[in-house]
């Protein structure tokens, strides 16, 4: 045979691991997008593990660590209401002097697809995409329905035809 | 309201109506299609087989799968090997041996008698469909025709033709190049690699029948432009398209292990660079295939690839060579193209190939079930040295055009040599690449390059280069 017994899985198998999910659904109120978008269950490219990851390794440990708390008490409180959550996420995160910076840099990663380490970036700061994935995949495209410099999945002749509603709209 | 899980649900609605159809009980080994069962009780009258091959034949049918099959519950795991099962049911279906053209011959089973001629080798070429003048191609089942070059070395009509790489205009993505035009394929007996690709009765039907063979035809049509899908339900096969790659047989080459075939090596004459003419009869092996099928629950059409075992590696000390690797050689760049200018009448230094994405391990583990069927039926069937890459299908069908496919790249190593890799918009992806394909009047072409062929009406055609 061509290749070896023992090879990694071309398609990724996400791991539905508890703080995976929790990130999602924070993001999911950070970014207005609805969890099945930010992280479908048919999903081969997985960039809400990729985030995560990143968020990991980049963002102080106490306060990432510190951000999952607070937020599974918010998530916990509403009933898992995520539709509730906008408000307590907005004083308890967004305007604490720690956690907020974090949740903008979470914010920006999900749109832009990149990680600054000031927040808010500074002039000159040029950030880090995340990946090529995360490039192409960032929500701001799908929000200005425009699509990134060199990629685009829409058909050719596309231009010449009148935009179809957005593929998702903010919850 | 956010549509994207609404769409999800009828994807997988889609997908899991196969399932519901059958039963729902099938295991992911014997996932139903039509014809299986009937083909059980031909497998079971077929003379010569032991009851070791008949087990195995029960498991194999002549029958396309007309749409997948999925299992519950679903995953992106358990799609991936519901797809994979797929691929490898139309490859069984589709290497079948041939009692007509397009028509499987339901009296053996395949690989029984060894090697024999397979259905998709009777289905229709590009060059047979978009005629030189534009004209209305040939009836489905005429006779091909072979180049003139041919017939003075007394080649018969209707034998097989596989045209030259890369020159041959028009300068599109077609069976004689890989894509993006990036380089012939060299094997290790310094020989090009030759390109065929066919298409079944349903894909030639949707042609003729919207005179979409020509470019006026093409500017007329009204469009979208959208071949038929195979339906479960409906009990429609599909538009299939077939594109092989295949190397010259030498003495070197255990030829069993080859699915071969006698064709002509056609060379069309070129000015730049000058290459003369020329023709051959000669007995080449199968080193890739390529399957895409449009079928209902995948309109980005299923990818599914195929390569012939010993395309880059060999178990070590079996005494076989890999066709495009030579693992002594410590000097040669990995998936370069040859240099320039090409000419395959001339030998050229081998293109050291490798496998840049390794196959998966559950794939592989599929492709060993499969291989032991295909054994089973005779140990000496040459079908059992071929494995499925992967197969590429929309996790997201009506979500995009592109429908974000799984997995994100695919390459064989035989089509897609110099365009392996991981990077979005240049590596190969079958869908992704085929998103762009188009007619001559610039209109979608739902994910078919071959439209680009069609040619203008004319009342003499040209002279030189296609037939």
């Amino acid at each position: 045979m061509s290749t070896p017994a023992t090879q990694p899985p071309l398609v990724q198998i996400q791991a539905a691991t508890p703080q995976r999910t929790s990130f999602v659904r924070l993001s999911s109120v950070l970014t207005g997008y609805s969890t099945d978008t930010l992280a479908p269950a048919i999903d081969p490219i997985d960039l809400a593990s990729e985030y995560l990851a990143a968020v990991q390794q980049r963002a102080d440990a106490a306060t990432v660590s510190r951000l999952f708390t607070v937020y599974a008490s918010i998530d916990k409180a509403t009933g898992g209401d995520l539709s509730k959550q906008a408000a307590p996420v907005q004083q308890q995160i967004l305007a604490d002097p720690a956690l907020g910076p974090l949740a903008r840099r979470i914010i920006r990663l999900w749109y832009v697809s990149i990680w600054y380490d000031a927040e808010p970036p500074s002039m000159f700061e040029g950030g880090t995409v995340i990946s090529m994935n995360a490039y192409t995949g960032g929500l701001v495209w799908d929000a200005a329905q425009a699509h990134p410099m060199g990629y685009s999945e829409l058909a050719y002749g596309y231009w010449a035809s009148a935009p179809a509603a957005p593929s998702s709209t903010p919850a | 309201m956010d549509p994207t899980p609404l769409r999800r649900l009828r994807l997988l609605a889609l997908l899991a109506a196969p399932l519901a159809a059958c039963g729902g009980g099938a295991e992911p080994d014997q996932a139903a299609i039509p014809g299986a069962s009937a083909f059980a009780a031909a497998g079971a009258g077929v003379p010569g087989l032991s009851a070791r091959a008949r087990a195995a034949a029960d498991s194999l049918s002549y029958q396309v799968p007309h749409d997948v099959t999925a299992t519950s519950p679903v995953t992106l795991a358990s799609l991936q090997r519901d797809f994979d099962e797929f691929s490898w049911q139309s490859f069984v279906a589709l290497n079948w041996p041939a009692a007509g053209i397009g028509v499987p011959d339901t009296t053996v089973v395949i690989g029984q008698n060894g090697d024999a001629p397979a259905v998709w080798e009777t289905y229709k070429e590009p060059y047979e469909v978009f005629l030189p003048d534009g004209s209305k191609p040939p009836a489905w089942g005429a006779p091909r025709d072979i180049p003139a070059a041919c017939r003075t070395i007394g080649a018969a009509a209707g034998t097989p033709v596989l045209n030259m790489t890369q020159k041959a205009p028009p300068q599109v993505l077609n069976a004689m190049g890989q894509p993006f035009r990036t380089g012939p394929l060299v094997d290790q007996d310094s020989t090009y690699v030759r390109f065929g690709i066919y298409m079944n009765r349903d894909s030639y039907d949707y042609l003729v029948n919207n005179t979409l063979y020509n470019q006026p035809g093409q500017a007329a049509f009204a469009g979208p432009l959208a071949f038929p899908s195979g339906s479960t339900q409906n009990d429609t096969v599909g538009g299939i398209v077939i594109k092989s790659a295949w190397r010259v047989m030498t003495a070197r080459d255990t030829q069993g292990r080859f699915h071969t075939a006698r064709v002509l090596v056609y060379t069309p004459a070129s000015t730049a660079p000058r290459v003369p003419e020329s023709c051959a009869l000669q007995t080449v092996g199968l080193v890739g295939l390529h399957v895409a099928h449009k079928t209902q629950s995948s309109p980005q059409w299923v990818w599914s690839t195929f390569e012939q075992v010993d395309n880059v590696q060999v178990p070590a000390g079996s005494g076989l060579r890999a066709s495009f690797n030579n693992p002594a050689c410590t000097t040669c760049t990995p998936n370069a193209p040859p240099t320039g200018p090409w000419n395959p009448n001339v030998k050229t230094p081998p293109t050291q190939v490798v496998r840049e994405i390794p196959i998966d391990s559950a794939t592989q583990a599929l492709n060993a079930k499969w291989q032991g069927r295909l054994r089973a039926v005779n140990p000496a069937s040459p079908w059992q040295y071929y494995e499925l890459v992967s197969t590429q299908w929309p996790t997201n069908a009506k979500g995009s055009p592109t429908g974000n496919p799984a997995p994100q790249f695919l390459a064989n190593v035989t089509l897609e040599t110099y365009v392996q890799g991981k990077v979005p918009n240049v590596s190969s992806s079958c869908i992704m690449c085929h998103n762009n394909a188009t007619t001559t009047a610039s209109r979608p072409s739902d994910f078919s390059y071959m439209l680009e062929l069609a040619q203008a009406v004319r009342s003499t055609p040209p002279t030189g280069g296609q037939r």
